[in-house]
């Protein structure tokens, strides 16, 4: 059974100018261990999907409509303020994209870190003091002992972001979910962070959710991906299929926007035309129709469910034992032959 | 601003100066005015604030010629009288002249309503006070004096501290700071006690003059409400021209070219606009309650002018045990709170309008 | 830190002399002295009443001597060798003209603790009220009672406190005569004459108090509290709390001052014997010395508290860097 089963989530957010359903149908399974990778341009979902899950949203104005999300074989959302407060902390943590904005510039961080353990965990100052020390020594942050007492603006964005790990991490959850980790942190600063999160994972059987928009991240960090436009997973396969063969225009368009090697005069650098829809306007037919270089007629009058490709199973079957790639658009073929080429 | 110069002055511009800053970090650019003005008459509680202010503007001037008794005339006998129900007695014919030096403006008023209304008066619709002389009167001729004490205030931030606060924060570098520093001087004197130095020494008789004032204390009452009146407007517009002068916008305008005329015009005078208006509604009543409180101290206007302080010092003075003449706290203190509270609602719903607190809601 | 001290204790002493040479020489530059005017003496009496106030001094000898630390005594210049210094820097500030034979140390030992114990009362009311308005607003924003808080605050803050008290006294002393209206004598005069004076600067600290927890509360910290499960009583506590106090703190100072400032007016309806009463009183009298008395222990007291406001405020925030800032 997985760690975190996701079932037809929704969420809508009721503003002044209407509502808007930030979160549509989202289903995704993340099993103990492994990491699972939420991709998406800015304002497609994945923060509120996120935090739907130990309802973080606050409420007005947000409004989880239908959805389950199990986890551990209980179902998050149908817990009281008391069970998810349990559960947040103890046994998901959560690392958010801002470190600057993310920690209490009043508080040293010994307090932030020993936090989360007082109120789990009945632990002695002393011991939440220790353990703090060893958490921080983990992250890789130097001087650990005497960093316990420094306040936030201290510490440099990469360590603040090192220190918040260390927070989530205090009391050893199950999932990490890391609501886009290193966004905030240059190129360099990024690619240790992640490195830290791996090292982490391996060590201590961690199940982490990655949230980013930065597919280039994604490669060889999860080995699941889900990419989500407007509110929809609009296509999940594994890392390698994913590169190997996007089956769907959106992720195809992000997979040329990344730069790489291979990035040349024949193969330049594209961006996707156009920009996200706007949510608070509902749509008929694929939400990715006024962007996509695929369309035809039949994608304007019904929405594409998220299924295995069609015409693609048998590549898929080589590609991957699992074989448990979908992608929610009717010309998948097409696309994935593109891709080939 | 620097922290350390900021006891002076009264406290409470101070703090809303300190809170408007944080406000206006936040603020966007000013949107249309239209849009503001639409968003401003959406707030009851502003639109009828506003009404109200205007009624009682229009009042206060229009007191000579309204038929009321004259703020000045004893009835002695039987003092204080408790108030009369307009439906009692409504009017009565007991008029008498009696009035201080007025202006030829307030003469032929005055002679109009002479002429209008004869000897016919409004009853003692609020009582009268332990001389005899009527509250409602006043309370209506007292209001003259907070609505040109809210002029003068006004007149002297939006010419002297605008104009200030603008050449600081345009000239910018040694000039700005010069300036800047003058102000510190100015503000980081606890001016209420200069104010009480001022007002006592400067208008007490003086054997030197043979017996006459260096100036009436009318006079030096309203250059003290000058001279305190505009200083924080200075930084507020200096603060705010500083800011704008930086702004991505206006550093491209003048790297195209612009002259400086047409970036004040363009680009900040539309922006600090709302925010004088703004700072405006706030000096308002912080000086109307400066006059009170001074009158109150017996250190504002003199008999036989009147001021809502004056009015709510005797009122304080008559409150005893024995005889609760309440009338007379009571009405002046309703006047002065509520234009207060009409003053305070207008100013919040400016900054909502403008949308300047948008963190606060 | 201790050059931040040093700078702040600098600028206090240099505004405090400012003050007193400004006071100093307005009163003497405005013609009338505190005998001129209204009794009128016999020429030779007053002759030597002023020559023993040293009003027949040169002006600069005078301040020399109210300023110290010279002690110009009645034998001229450095007096006897007893005391070698005196006047302002001594805190010795003379003998008052207008009561006889009491120092100005002596009223202001009298009546400053009447008004110090005033003052307190009155914060404590400004605190107690707007800081649990502040908090019921803003722990339900938009509901019942954020609304009557809000109503109420604004009310407080149209209201001048002269206002208030009137209507106090009129309503609670004597409707209901639950205080005592006026006077001085026991801990229950306090009550209501600190009320009146606390009550304005409570709706404002209400206000900046529930703005700052509202703004705190929606701050990116607190919702990784919340992701730590922290329960929502030590967010509002320990992480929302101390963020929100911090305006309220540095509003602490110009608070102070207007306290004092309204003691003024409220000693006067209560008819309490403090410093403020002495005030305005000197001022009229020309009570050179009182008036200076005052004057200089009102600019203290604004500024010292300011200053200690000031330095409490840099001191909780340990972002602000003390050396750089100072
Ligand atoms: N508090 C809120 N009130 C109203 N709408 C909201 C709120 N928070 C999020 N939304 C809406 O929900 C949608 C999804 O937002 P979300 O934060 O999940 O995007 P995201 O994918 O995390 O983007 P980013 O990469 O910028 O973090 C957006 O369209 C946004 O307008
Ligand atoms: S369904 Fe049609 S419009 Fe939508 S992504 Fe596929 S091809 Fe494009
Ligand atoms: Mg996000």
């Amino acid at each position: 059974m997985s760690l975190l089963e996701v079932r037809n989530l929704r969420v809508r957010f009721e503003t002044a100018r209407g509502w808007v359903q930030a979160v549509d149908s989202v289903s995704f399974d993340l099993d103990a261990g492994e990491s699972l990778a939420l991709v998406g341009e800015s304002g497609s979902g994945k923060s509120v999907t996120a935090m739907a899950l130990v309802s973080l949203l606050p409420r007005p104005p947000a409004v989880i409509e239908t959805g389950e999300a199990r986890f551990d074989g209980r179902n998050l959302l149908a817990l009281g303020e008391r069970e998810l407060r349990r559960v947040r902390g103890r046994e998901i943590g959560f690392v958010f994209q801002d470190p600057s904005t993310s920690l209490h510039p009043l508080m040293t961080l010994g307090e932030q870190l020993t936090e989360a353990l007082r109120v789990h965990e009945k632990v002695s100052q002393r011991v939440a003091r220790a353990r703090a020390i060893e958490a921080l020594a983990e992250v890789g942050i130097a001087e650990p002992d005497a960093r316990v007492d420094s306040y936030p603006h201290e510490l440099s964005g990469g360590m603040r972001q090192r220190a918040l790990i260390a927070m989530a991490l205090m009391c050893r959850p199950k999932l990490l979910i890391a609501d886009e980790p290193t966004t905030a942190l240059d190129v360099t600063v990024q690619a240790q962070i992640l490195e830290l999160l791996r090292e982490l994972q391996r060590r201590h059987g961690l199940a982490i959710l990655l949230i980013t928009h930065d597919l280039g991240l994604v490669a060889d960090f999860a080995r699941r991906v889900h990419v989500m436009y407007a509110g929809s997973i609009v296509e999940s396969a594994s890392a390698s299929e994913l590169f190997a063969r996007p089956a769907h225009p959106y992720t195809l368009g992000l997979l040329r926007s990344v730069p790489t090697l291979a990035t040349s005069l024949e193969h330049p650098l594209s961006t996707i035309p156009g920009s996200a829809p706007d949510p608070t306007k509902s749509v008929h037919g694929c939400p990715f129709r006024p962007r996509c270089g695929f369309a035809l007629a039949s994608c304007e009058s019904s929405r594409p469910p998220l299924l295995p490709p069609l015409g693609l199973q048998r590549a898929a079957a080589l590609l991957s034992a699992q074989g448990s790639r979908r992608s929610a658009c009717f010309e998948s073929a097409r696309v994935a032959a593109e891709a080939r080429t | 601003m620097s922290r350390e110069q900021s006891s002076g002055g009264g406290w409470f511009r101070e703090a809303d100066y300190d809170l408007m800053l944080t406000e206006l970090e936040r603020s966007a650019p000013t949107s249309l005015w239209s849009e503001v003005r639409r968003r401003f008459r959406e707030q009851r509680a502003a639109r009828w604030s506003a009404r109200l202010l205007m009624v009682l503007a229009l009042l206060a001037f229009f007191a000579p010629l309204l038929p009321l008794p004259s703020p000045a005339a004893m009835r002695l006998a039987g003092a204080p009288h408790a108030p009369v129900a307009p439906w009692s007695e409504f009017v009565n014919q007991r008029y008498e002249p009696v009035y201080g030096p007025l202006g030829a403006l307030d003469r032929a008023l005055v002679a109009t309503r002479q002429k209008l209304f004869g000897k016919t008066q409004l009853g003692s619709w609020l009582g009268t006070d332990t001389k005899g002389r009527d509250t409602l009167a006043r309370i209506l001729w007292g209001s003259r004096t907070s609505l040109l004490v809210a002029l003068c205030a006004a007149l002297t931030s939006l010419s002297l501290g605008v104009a200030w606060g603008a050449l600081a924060g345009l000239s910018g570098g040694r000039v700005d700071n010069l300036m800047m520093r003058a102000l510190d001087v100015l503000q980081s004197i606890p001016t209420i006690f200069v104010v009480i130095f001022l007002l006592s020494f400067l208008n007490a008789p003086s054997a030197a003059l043979g017996g006459a004032r260096l100036l009436s204390r009318e006079q030096v009452f309203f250059l003290v409400i000058g001279a305190v009146s505009w200083l924080s407007m200075a930084r507020v517009v200096r603060g705010q021209v500083l800011a704008l002068r930086s702004a991505p916008y206006v550093e491209a305008a003048r790297a195209q070219g612009a002259s400086l005329v047409w970036i004040v015009r363009k680009h900040v005078w539309p922006n600090v606009l709302p925010v004088v208006g703004v700072y405006v509604t706030l000096t308002l009543p912080a000086v109307i309650l400066y006059e009170a409180f001074l009158s109150f101290l017996g250190l504002g206007v003199e008999a036989p002018n009147v001021s809502w302080g004056v009015l709510a010092a005797d009122g304080a003075e008559a409150l005893s045990p024995l005889v609760s003449s309440w009338w007379l706290v009571a009405a002046p203190s309703t006047a002065l709170a509520a234009t207060l509270l009409a003053l305070g609602l207008v100013g919040d719903g400016l900054r909502d309008a403008l949308d300047l607190r948008r963190g606060e809601r | 830190m201790i050059r931040f001290l040093v700078r702040r204790a600098a600028w206090f002493a240099f505004t405090v002399w400012a003050v007193i040479t400004i006071a100093f020489f307005l009163m003497r530059a405005v013609p009338g002295g505190p005998f001129s005017s209204e009794r009128r003496l016999p020429p030779s009496i007053e002759a030597a009443v002023e020559a023993r106030y040293h009003l027949d001094w040169p002006l600069w000898k005078q301040y020399l001597q109210m300023l110290g630390p010279l002690n110009l005594d009645e034998r001229g210049w450095f007096g006897d060798s007893t005391r070698v210094t005196g006047g302002v820097l001594a805190a010795d500030l003379g003998p008052s003209l207008q009561h006889r034979d009491v120092t100005v140390n002596e009223v202001l030992a009298q009546s400053l603790p009447i008004s110090l114990a005033l003052g307190s009362v009155a914060l404590f009311w400004a605190l107690t009220l707007g800081l649990s308005g502040g908090l019921i607003a803003a722990l339900w924003p938009g509901g019942k009672l954020d609304h009557a808080a809000r109503a109420l605050s604004t009310l407080g803050l149209a209201l001048p406190n002269f206002v208030i008290a009137s209507l106090l006294v009129l309503s609670c002393a004597i409707a209901f005569r639950l205080f005592p209206v006026a006077g001085w004598g026991s801990a229950a005069h306090l009550v209501l004459p600190g009320f009146a004076l606390g009550v304005p600067f409570g709706a404002y600290v209400a206000r900046l108090f529930r703005a700052g927890l509202l703004e705190a509360l929606a701050h990116d910290c607190v919702r990784t509290a919340r992701a730590k499960g922290v329960p929502r009583a030590r967010i509002v506590w320990r992480h929302a709390m101390p963020s929100a106090l911090m305006p309220v703190i540095s509003f602490l100072g110009p608070a102070a001052a207007g306290i004092l400032t309204g003691s003024l007016v409220i000693e006067k309806i209560f008819a309490i014997p403090g410093t403020g009463s002495h005030f305005v009183a000197s001022a009229l009298n020309r009570d050179y010395a009182l008036a200076m008395g005052v004057t200089l222990v009102y600019t203290v007291l604004v500024y010292g508290l300011n200053v200690l406001v000031d330095v409490a405020y840099t001191l909780l925030d340990p972002r602000i860097d003390l050396e750089r800032d100072a």
